[in-house]
């Protein structure tokens, strides 16, 4: 720091005991530069002789330069090396090319597989909304359903409770008040019901056994009349009043697959 | 058996003693009821299953108020097939209602839905369909229903429930879909 503050005070100094003279040795200093400059290889190469702080013959802010760079270094040829070398080792390396094509390579599978990330996230997203909203509307669908349901039970509830009411000429009273004292009554009924339907299986069961033994017996005797009277066999009609119910129940489930079939037929015929 | 009227089929068909000089002529008549369709205001038979309810006039229906048999028990004959037909026999209207075998049940496609009939499991294997009538988007069927059975239609599957006070009235309920 005290060294520059010396340095500009010799300067300033310089300056006001120089200025008169600066015009005239301009020419001077032009031709003495140029001659510097010529002998600077020289100067480089030699060992630079002793010299005095301040010379004359330069100028004062050749002066200031050659503080900055008292060996007079040329930093330009010296950039321009070292920028050569730089390229030689860079831009001029073949090795250099590979790594560099083999860092955007890698730069763009990077940036596709991010964009494929991407891609499937947000095909993720889409989905699962989809979904969610499938799974919504499944849930409308099913209480849209229950309601729907209940309307149609009550509404016929209420139907049949308007048929009887006009055919007994009364009016439609509302609800049960005494809900609970049903609901006991149901559940006694019920009770009752199983019971009955207990019951009721066990005398089907022998109800069934007596028809067969019924039918059986009565085929017997059909036959018995056929061999006494043959005549009696031509008769086209076919009694089976007498039949087993599971013969009815069979004849029953062949007319629905009769009919099942006929409209296939239909179907397939195009009409 | 005591079968318990819920509804009644679209067609009526009657018939008369033959002799024209029987005073009991009317009396002894004879009603047949089975399903039909409703074709341009004018109900017709259109039987895909043919068969009938059969009432005699003796045994205490009425055919000048058909609405006042719904809800009352008949003793019946067991159902049977008859010249090729399905016949359930209404022998006598019981002077008190009991509690029923089973219900005559009439369903219309407009009301409870389109019956899927001959595919697999549609009712229940001890109900029996007496008569089916079918045409176009139309269908009536005339089934003989047990009490807690059921019907599988488009629209779902209805459960026949009796009333736990009058077990003799009962109706199809809509149990799920």
């Amino acid at each position: 720091m005290k060294r520059t503050i010396a340095i500009v005070t010799l300067a300033v100094v310089g300056l006001i005991a120089a200025g008169p003279a600066i015009a005239q040795q301009r020419p001077q200093s032009a031709v003495a530069l140029r001659g510097q400059r010529q002998a600077q290889p020289q100067g480089q190469r030699q060992a630079p002789p002793a010299r005095p702080m301040y010379q004359r013959s330069d100028t004062w802010y050749e002066f200031l330069l050659k503080q900055f760079n008292p060996s007079n270094f040329d930093y330009g040829a010296w950039m321009e090396e070292r920028r050569q070398v730089f390229l030689d080792e860079s831009v001029r390396n073949p090795y250099f090319k590979y790594s560099l094509g083999t860092t955007i390579a890698l730069l763009v599978v990077a940036m596709i597989y991010s964009k494929q990330w991407i891609d499937h996230r947000r095909a993720m997203w889409i989905t699962a909304e989809m979904m969610t909203d499938l799974y919504n509307h499944d849930a409308y669908s099913r209480g849209a359903a229950r309601e729907a349901i209940e309307k149609y039970n009550d509404h016929i509830e209420h139907c049949n409770r308007a048929i009887e009411a006009a055919d007994h000429g009364m009016s439609i009273s509302g609800a049960d008040s005494d809900a609970t004292s049903l609901k006991s009554e149901l559940l006694s009924v019920a009770e009752q019901r199983d019971s009955y339907k207990r019951e009721r299986d066990l005398v089907k069961r022998d109800l069934q056994e007596k028809e067969k033994l019924i039918a059986e017996m009565s085929l017997r005797v059909d036959a018995i009349g056929k061999k006494t009277n043959p005549s009696h066999s031509a008769t086209s009609s076919v009694d089976m009043s007498a039949a087993d119910p599971k013969l009815v129940q069979l004849i029953n489930n062949l007319q629905e697959q009769l009919y099942a079939e006929r409209r296939e037929n239909r179907r397939l015929k195009g009409a | 058996m005591l079968v318990a009227v819920t509804d009644f089929g679209s067609v009526w068909r009657r018939r008369f003693g033959k002799n024209p000089d029987d005073p009991r002529r009317f009396a002894r008549s004879v009603y047949y009821n089975t399903t039909g369709i409703d074709i341009a205001g004018t109900t017709r038979q259109r039987p895909q299953i043919v068969g009938y309810a059969r009432f005699n006039g003796r045994g205490g229906f009425n055919p000048n108020r058909p609405s006042q048999m719904i809800g009352r028990v008949f003793e019946c004959a067991e159902p049977c097939v008859w010249q090729g037909q399905n016949k359930l026999l209404f022998k006598r209207l019981l002077n008190a209602p009991e509690k029923p075998d089973s219900f005559l049940v009439v369903v219309r496609a407009q009301l409870v839905g389109k019956l899927t009939i001959g595919g697999t499991d549609w009712r229940s294997a001890d109900t029996w369909l007496i008569s089916f009538s079918e045409c176009g988007n139309q269908q009536e069927a005339m089934l003989l229903m047990p009490e807690h059975t059921w019907m599988q239609t488009d629209l779902g599957r209805f459960v026949l429930e009796p009333e736990a006070r009058r077990p003799w009235v009962a109706r199809l309920v809509l149990a799920s879909v």
